[in-house]
């Protein structure tokens, strides 16, 4: 391909002379390049060549008659990076290649210049013509320096840091690049960056993920300074996100997280015509599901408790709709998804395996923005309201499903028999007030109702209300403070035959305040500390009789109550050019309180109901028990070139909360648990040590890691375990060793029309369960597989675009299929057979494999359009693959009987329809 | 019932009517087989020969049990041993009738034949109260209509019960048709003779084959009330002229109980809502001979109480109203063909066998034949009537 151009090139710099006249009448209203191009080729005998990348998103309207082509040729490219030549009938476009310091003074439309931290005066202002014609956004001039051409200096140094305009907090991984010259530098986690270049004009140009692009027409005469300030800017995502950080894979000091694009992933194949931000993380290597139908993720052999999922600071217990099966983030809200599952900042703690930081993007301050989508099973709008111009924005999207109908009518294999709707519901409002403070409000509500059989409803919500307020003090000094409150109900309502009407149900509710300053002291040092306090509150579960004539007991499981605290102090140490350290210390405290009681087990007696010896009554808010430590984040960068570094990082974590479930699945009736004096908190030692490269421009990105992990007091069951309305939970609770380790590798191929990315990892989890008593004793205690080891998990994301409008993707997975603990035998017992279950998690359910294909037609580009849309056809499970869920086995009238279930054992096309406007 | 096991309950049925799209039954096979003792025992304060099964796991696809035979079981009790001896494979029975007295430890031990020694730890009876009444009651339950076999306990108040039941179910049973003779083959010729037993009336005794438990632990008072025992639907044939139940109580300890109650758990239906905790069920049983070794069972002592009750079908449904079904169904009559004698020795076969049951003879047509089961009920019962049987 790359021989074509050449040869194309050379030879049409030999027959430039060789033109032919043929005169022609054209019209463009509002076209596209393309159009136009079209219309000159369906007029004449001309025929392009280009790269259809190189083809700027510019409207051209005029009219020409009896003109020569290239008269036409030479106003439509005019101000753009095309040049032209005309060769017999062919026209070939190239990208120019001229710099612009030699284009002619009236290129570009000029409005100020001004001159900045000069270390001397500045005594050349060139002059600039306005030019009315061009949609050029105005570039700003800035002079650096004195012309004084005597140095003789070949290149000099530009130098500066890069800022939020909004709370003066320096942007890290910033792209710098000096157009059309192969120049170009990445800010440091400091915001700092540093270019040399020549004498002369330059156009400076930002690209970052969140802000705004810059551009800046730089004259320098020697070395000097220039510091940028930006604006966060979310409109411009879906422009610059192939680019964004171009060298963060390799310059970050953070080994082990990712940052999920929001808008990449609306080509990823779809269930159900839902874009699913967290389905996407699962494609990333370390992290995984259980299966179809699991809500939960397991991350570096984590279990699906140990992650800390927050929206806007504020933590989301269920994250999800429906089994799983959906997102209960809403994509067109979400601005930005982070997950660390290797080094977890010391600012972020409570979980042992990793956190998925997720952000509601601003409001548009500018104008009214709207976007949504239809889908067979919901709908989503989305709008953005500003409130006072520049200042203040609203944001509200709501999701919902429409009716019940059309998942019966859809669903017809899988979930014909179910009814479930569910709706979502976030709202944002933004607010800066003066320079200097920024206000964020949000509140999100989330629930679902579904029925199975008709006499349950199943029913949960998520309610989360979140208040930041940033402040810059002055330039070093920043800092914010969050409130967030997080409320998390299940109930089931039984109303049916007998007497046995109920309901159900269970409850969390925590509170959160913290202070997180950040603090640049020099070059070299940037702080992060702050203090943070939780009140977390507990209803582990009840069950209450509905009607007069239901024979149920009222239960309730008594209230836990608990408090964890923290500081937390890190640094970013930039040693030199190459090693950069990150270093935390967090110190965190859980006193689980009061009103509450406390069995005491009889010593040296397994722990259960006929081991109590005595029963202790704590009155509100006395201290039960209390546990806490130290928690060690260190992480650090070493490059070794320009574009591959080594990352290691040591991480301590420690949990409080736990999630009691048997299964793999993250069922609805898992219940919550705080640690109290029986239950000791989990915890986790993290180490790792990844490669990181980039290939070709950073068109490639290549990481390889390795992990180990080591969890103590991890939380396991004892064989038939009732977790449920329990009220002497702490009798199945086993607590034991956890063990993993995993190697991960990502190839990710950021640019293109090809892009996409293939994740592979060999890991391995595991448990020891090794008790003092018979029953506390797993597996002979010896280390066993837990529920979500799998071994081999691979996973592929590919994206191809045709044309700027069709897009194919498709997305493959493979993984090892999880250990389950399988029938070796049969017996008889008490006159029925019964079934004799092997070590537990001796055996594996088959292997897991799934292909999705998806077809994107975007709709056309004209940008005075009224709304841009686009469709989305995709296809879950093409193979139809009948990927077993769960194997199991009931006694039926004495006998054995083996079930399998699986969730989506059949392709599931849908078409959604998305607008934006 | 207890409200931990009514949402299991609740569970299992919302699995079952709900997400049969998604679940479907498959064969079983088994990946590999293990191999283990079974040791089944209940040591009773009721003085009698005390009974020990000894069986063995069997593969998945095999219909088992394997027996375990020729091994030496006692039971000891602090100096006392009673020795057991096997009546019948896999039966041992104490050679001596003995009972369980309260305050006394007991240890079960057993050595294979293959020489490898198993013991229990030791248990204690736990005294309990008996069941205080047993009673039958016409409800509706799970949308139908039908007699609830119900059970009452008093407690002792302040001590928690941890019961296990068992029952035995007796029912009389009528044949849909009747004859007075028999019909014999003899030196080429069928006979008609006279019948010489009863196969009319006949009775049918089946032991309970699910684990049912009941405990006072996680309720507020000491007593039982209206224990759901058993579930008959007023079509059911088992009550269709007189049924008897006999219900056993076993008081057994908190650990015995939780054995139980796991095994009744892992039989139940799972669901996506609710897995249990798989795994082997840790009993009071170990090898001596192999620590790691899995060994199946609970030995337990218990406090055993019963009560018997009858009653009628006319004492709870009109016959014009309610029609039970019938105990056997496919009762078409047919006529062989007999010409030849080969048939006649085909057919008297099967009347030998006792596949086929004479029903009568018709001028013009020929001898008639129906199922064994339509006239004699002896297939599915005895025809005695049992000693405990009150009319």
């Amino acid at each position: 391909m790359k021989k074509f151009f050449f040869c194309l090139f050379i030879f049409s710099v030999f027959s430039l002379k060789a033109q032919i006249s043929q005169k022609t009448d054209f019209n463009f209203v509002d076209a596209s390049f393309e159009e136009v191009i079209l219309q000159i080729e369906s007029k004449t005998s001309f025929r392009f060549y280009y790269v259809d990348t190189w083809l700027p998103d510019k409207k051209i309207s005029g009219t020409y008659s009896d003109v020569e082509i290239q008269e036409v040729l030479q106003d439509i490219f005019d101000n753009t990076l095309l040049n032209f030549h005309v060769d017999g009938d062919r026209i070939i476009l190239t990208r120019n290649n001229i710099i612009y310091d030699e284009l002619p003074e009236n290129f570009f439309g000029k409005q100020e210049s001004e001159v900045v931290d000069t270390p001397e005066e500045k005594t050349y202002n060139p002059v600039f013509y306005e030019d009315v014609s061009a949609e050029q956004k105005p570039i700003e001039t800035i002079t650096i320096g004195r012309a004084d051409r005597s140095q003789g200096k070949s290149r000099l140094k530009l130098s500066g840091v890069v800022t939020s305009a909004e709370d003066g907090a320096p942007i890290p991984n910033l792209a710098i690049s000096v157009r059309d010259r192969e120049i170009g530098t990445v800010t440091d986690s400091r915001g700092q960056y540093s270019l040399n270049l020549p004498p002369g004009v330059h156009i400076i140009e930002t690209r970052s993920f969140g802000s705004e692009d810059v551009t800046k027409r730089v004259v320098i005469y020697n070395d000097g300074q220039l510091n940028l300030s930006l604006r966060e800017d979310f409109e411009q995502l879906g422009e610059v996100l192939l680019e964004s950080n171009p060298n963060k894979n390799v310059s970050d000091a953070v080994g082990g997280s990712e940052e999920i694009n929001v808008e990449e992933i609306k080509n990823i194949p779809l269930v159900l015509g839902e874009r699913n931000i967290l389905k996407v993380s699962t494609t990333l290597p370390g992290i995984s599901t259980a299966g179809e139908g699991a809500a939960g993720f397991n991350v570096r052999g984590g279990r699906s408790d140990q992650n800390l999922i927050l929206l806007d600071n504020a933590v989301i217990y269920n994250p999800s709709h429906f089994f799983g099966i959906f997102s209960a983030l809403n994509p067109f809200t979400t601005g930005t998804v982070d997950i660390y599952k290797g080094h977890i900042p010391a600012n972020y703690g409570g979980r042992l395996s990793s956190v998925f930081d997720i952000k509601t993007k601003d409001a548009n301050v500018q104008e009214f923005a709207g976007e949504g989508s239809i889908g067979p099973v919901t709908g989503n709008l989305t709008l953005e309201v500003p409130i006072v111009k520049e200042k203040a924005g609203f944001l509200v999207g709501v999701r919902s499903t429409y009716s019940d109908w059309i998942l019966k009518s859809l669903e017809e294999e899988s979930l014909r028999d179910n009814e479930a709707s569910f709706y979502d519901v976030v709202a944002k409002y933004n607010h800066k007030i003066g320079m200097d403070t920024d206000v964020d409000l949000m509140g999100y509500f989330s629930n679902d109702r579904f029925n199975i059989t008709p006499d349950s409803l199943y029913s949960y919500s998520n309610r989360l209300l979140s208040m930041e307020v940033g402040h810059r003090f002055n330039d070093s000094h920043q800092g914010k403070v969050i409130l967030t409150n997080s409320n998390y109900n299940f109930n089931i309502d039984y109303a049916g035959e007998f007497t046995n009407d109920f309901r159900s149900g269970y409850g969390i509710n925590e509170t959160e305040a913290k202070v997180h300053m950040r603090y640049r002291l020099n070059s070299k040092h940037r702080f992060d500390y702050g203090v943070s306090a939780k009140l977390y509150l507990v209803e582990p579960g009840e069950i209450s009789p509905q009607g007069e004539n239901s024979a149920v007991q009222a239960v309730e499981i008594p209230r836990e109550k608990g408090v964890e605290s923290a500081v937390f102090l890190g640094d970013e140490f930039i040693v030199n050019e190459k090693l950069l350290l990150s270093g935390g210390l967090r110190f965190s405290l859980f006193t689980a309180l009061g009103e509450g009681t406390e069995r005491i087990y009889q010593e040296g007696a397994p722990r259960q109901e006929s081991s109590v010896e005595d029963v202790v009554e704590y009155g509100n808010n006395e201290v039960i028990a209390s546990y806490g430590g130290p928690e060690l984040r260190l992480a650090a960068r070493y490059l070794l070139q320009e574009d591959l570094s080594v990352k290691a990082s040591y991480n301590s974590t420690y949990q409080y909360i736990h999630t009691l479930s048997t299964n793999t699945t993250a069922s609805p009736t898992d219940t919550y648990k705080l640690s109290d004096g029986i239950v000791k908190p989990q915890q986790a030692n993290n180490y790792s040590l990844g490669f990181y490269k980039n290939l070709f421009q950073n068109t490639y990105e290549l990481s390889l890691e390795g992990y180990y992990k080591t969890s103590n007091d991890i939380l396991d069951y004892k064989v038939g375990a009732q977790l449920f309305l329990n009220e002497t939970i702490e009798t199945e609770i086993l607590q034991g060793e956890g063990k993993s380790h995993g190697v991960e590798f990502l190839l990710k191929k950021t640019k293109g029309n090809l892009n996409g990315w293939v994740g592979y990892s060999y890991s391995r989890s595991f448990v020891k369960l090794a008790g003092e008593f018979k029953d506390e004793i797993v597996n002979n205690g010896e280390f066993f597989p837990s529920n979500f080891d799998k071994p081999h998990d691979f996973s592929m994301v590919a994206n191809y675009k045709f044309t700027r409008r069709f897009s194919l993707s498709a997305n493959f997975v493979y993984q090892t299929g999880r250990p389950i603990t399988y029938p070796v035998g049969k017996y008889n017992y008490n006159g029925a057979e019964y079934v004799m279950y092997s070590d537990r998690n001796e055996f594996r359910i088959p292997d897991y494999y799934r292909l999705d294909l998806s077809f994107n037609i975007e709709g056309n580009h004209k940008i005075q359009k009224l709304a841009h849309s686009f469709w989305n056809i995709s296809v879950y499970n093409v193979l139809g693959r009948n990927n077993p869920y769960s194997v199991f086995f009931v006694t039926e009238g004495g006998k054995i009987k083996a079930y399998k279930s699986s969730i989506f054992s059949i392709p599931v096309p849908t078409i959604t329809y998305n607008f934006k406007f | 019932m207890s409200s931990r096991n009514l949402i299991k309950l609740f569970f299992g049925i919302v699995l079952v009517s709900g997400f049969h799209g998604c679940v479907e039954p498959i064969e079983i096979e088994s990946q590999t087989f293990e191999d283990a003792l079974v040791i089944e025992g209940i040591i009773t304060n009721e003085l009698q020969r005390q009974e020990i099964l000894l069986s063995r796991t069997f593969r998945l696809e095999e219909r088992g049990p394997a027996k375990e035979s020729n091994a030496q079981v006692w039971v000891l009790s602090e100096g006392q041993s009673f020795s057991f001896s096997e009546a019948e494979p896999g039966r041992y029975v104490s050679d001596n009738a003995f009972r369980a007295v309260p305050g006394r430890s007991y240890t079960l031990e057993v050595n294979t034949s293959n020489g490898r020694k198993y013991s229990s730890e030791p248990e204690q009876l736990t005294e309990a109260p008996g069941i205080s009444n047993v009673y039958a009651k016409k409800t509706s339950f799970r949308n139908e209509e039908g007699i609830a076999i119900l059970l009452d306990v008093k407690g002792a108040e302040g001590n928690y019960g941890f019961y296990l039941y068992d029952f035995s179910e007796t029912y009389k049973i009528v044949s849909p048709l009747t004859t007075t003779r028999d019909l014999i083959y003899m030196d080429g010729e069928f006979i008609e003779v006279p019948k010489t037993k009863e196969e009319s009336v006949c009775y049918v005794t089946e032991p309970s084959q699910e684990v049912l438990l009941a405990n006072t632990y996680e309720q507020s008072g000491s007593d039982l009330n209206r224990f759901l025992v058993r579930f008959i639907e007023n079509k059911d044939y088992k009550t269709a002229y007189r049924y008897s139940i006999l219900v056993k109580q076993y008081s057994i300890s908190a650990d015995a109980f939780s054995f139980y109650e796991t095994l009744r758990d892992f039989s139940d239906s799972e669901s996506l809502f609710s897995q249990n905790q798989l795994g082997l069920i840790n009993g009071n049983l170990f090898s001596e001979s192999d620590p790691n070794e899995k060994v199946i069972g609970f030995f337990s002592i218990a406090d055993v109480s019963s009560q018997r009750i009858f009653f009628d079908f006319e004492d709870f449904y009109e016959r014009s109203e309610v029609r039970p079904a019938s105990h056997v169904t496919g009762c078409e009559i047919s006529v062989p063909d007999l010409s030849t004698t080969g048939n006649k020795e085909a057919l008297a076969q099967q009347l030998n066998v006792g596949n086929v049951k004479y029903f009568a003879y018709e001028f013009g047509v020929g001898y008639k034949f129906v199922k064994a089961g339509c006239i004699d009920c002896t297939v599915f019962g005895t025809n005695v009537v049992p000693d405990f049987w009150e009319k």
